[in-house]
C-alpha cells in the first residue's frame, strides 16, 4: 500500500497543467448502485464521477489517473492502485486513492499550515492530510475494494473526498487548489 | 501487543452509539458476500471471529478490539441514527518511543502518513501519536471487504508500530 509522493505531486501538478481542457462530456455507462465490484475499470470509475455531477479529465495513456472537477469548486486526482500486471488500459484494478493537492500556500507561515495539517487529521474521518517537505499538502484517501463494495458505495466516498477537500481548503487559507 | 503501546485514546465524538446485541446474536455467522447497509456489533463481531481478533465492551460505548496480532484498538461506531450506524472508526494510540525524541518521534509519524494511504496517523503534539481508519456503509459494502478493512487496520498499525518504536 505504499505509494510515491512524488508520484502524486507530478499527477497533480499535472492536473493543474491541462486546466485549459474541457472535461469530458459525461458518459453514462449503466451506472448501478446496488453493483458489487471487487475491483474498479475506467469505464466504472468514469460512470461513478459522472452520476456525482462532477467532471472528468484524463490524465494518461493508461487510463489510471483521472481529474475529478468537484461541484463544489473541489479538484481533485483519482488513480486507481494495486493493478494486476500487464492488465490493458482501463481494466479492473482493487484500490482507489484520491488526492488533493495544494502548493504551498502564500501567505501563510509553515507553523500555522502544519497546525492546519494537524487539526484535519484529527478531526476529519475521511480523509488525511500530509506536508510535504516543500510544503505542499496532500489531502488523500484509499478505497479498497478486496471483497466487495457496491457502486453506490464507492459514489458516495468518491462524493465525500470533494467535501474533505473543500474543508482542507477552507481550513489551509480559504483559496483554491 | 507489547508494552510500548500506550493506552488507547477515547476521544468523544457526536452521533456516538454502540448498539447493544444480544448474546445468541453475536455469534451470527460470516457470510463475505452479505451487503451490509449499517453497522452493528453483531457483524463486528462475525468479522473480529474471521480473523482471530476479539472484543470487549468499553465504559465509553466504544468496543476494544484485540487483533491477533495483539495490537488493540478502539471501535466506534458513528454517524448513527435510528439504531442503524453508517460509520466504523477503528483508532489505536501509541505513547511516546522511549528511546527517540519528539522532534524525531513526529518525523517518523509524519513520514508514515506520507507514504501510506490505507490508514491515517497523526501527531498528538506530546511525542504520542494515533492511527485512525474510517469505514462507511453508506450504499453497502460487503462483509468481507468489512472483514478486509478491519484486518488491513490490524497489518497496518503493526507497520507503524514496528517504525515508530525501531531501534535506531
Amino acid at each position: 500500500m505504499r505509494f510515491s509522493l512524488k508520484l502524486l505531486f507530478i499527477l497533480a501538478m499535472a492536473a493543474g497543467s491541462v486546466t485549459a481542457m474541457p472535461p469530458l462530456a459525461a458518459q453514462e455507462t449503466g451506472f448501478d448502485e446496488a453493483r458489487v465490484v471487487s475491483a474498479i475499470g475506467d469505464a466504472q470509475l468514469r460512470a461513478v464521477i459522472t452520476r456525482i455531477g462532477a467532471t472528468i479529465t484524463p490524465l494518461d495513456e493508461e487510463k489510471n489517473a483521472l481529474r475529478i472537477g468537484y461541484t463544489n469548486g473541489a479538484r481533485g486526482i483519482a488513480r486507481r492502485m494495486a493493478c494486476p500486471p500487464d492488465i490493458a488500459p482501463g481494466e479492473p484494478c482493487k484500490g482507489l486513492l484520491l488526492i488533493g493537492y495544494f502548493a504551498k500556500p502564500e501567505g501563510v507561515d509553515d507553523a500555522r499550515a502544519m497546525a492546519a495539517a494537524m487539526q484535519f487529521n484529527r478531526e476529519q474521518n475521511l480523509a488525511s492530510v500530509a506536508v510535504s517537505q516543500r510544503g505542499e499538502h496532500v489531502v488523500k484517501t484509499y478505497v479498497i475494494f478486496d471483497g466487495g463494495i457496491t457502486l453506490g458505495n464507492v459514489a458516495v466516498q468518491v462524493a465525500l473526498f470533494g467535501e474533505s477537500v473543500a474543508a482542507y481548503q477552507t481550513l489551509l487559507f480559504g483559496g483554491e487548489n | 501487543m507489547t508494552g510500548k503501546l500506550a493506552a488507547f485514546f477515547a476521544v468523544p465524538i457526536l452521533a456516538l452509539a454502540t448498539p447493544a446485541a444480544p448474546a445468541a446474536a453475536q455469534s451470527e455467522p460470516y457470510d463475505a458476500s452479505r451487503i451490509l447497509d449499517s453497522f452493528d456489533i453483531i457483524a463486528l463481531y462475525a468479522v473480529a471471529n474471521e480473523i482471530g481478533a476479539s472484543l470487549e465492551p468499553e465504559d465509553d460505548d466504544s468496543v476494544l478490539i484485540t487483533f491477533a496480532n495483539g495490537l488493540k484498538a478502539s471501535v466506534y461506531f458513528t454517524a448513527c441514527n435510528s439504531g442503524r450506524c453508517l460509520g466504523t472508526r477503528l483508532q489505536a494510540g501509541f505513547g511516546k518511543p522511549g528511546n527517540k525524541s519528539i522532534a524525531r518521534t513526529e518525523e517518523l509519524v509524519e513520514e508514515f502518513n506520507r507514504t501510506k494511504a490505507a490508514v491515517k496517523v497523526f501527531n498528538r503534539g506530546d511525542g504520542s501519536s494515533m492511527a485512525q481508519e474510517y469505514i462507511i456503509a453508506d450504499g453497502g459494502i460487503t462483509m468481507g471487504n468489512y472483514r478486509a478493512q478491519v484486518n488491513l487496520f490490524s497489518l497496518m498499525i503493526n507497520r507503524f508500530r514496528q517504525t515508530i518504536y525501531s531501534d535506531d
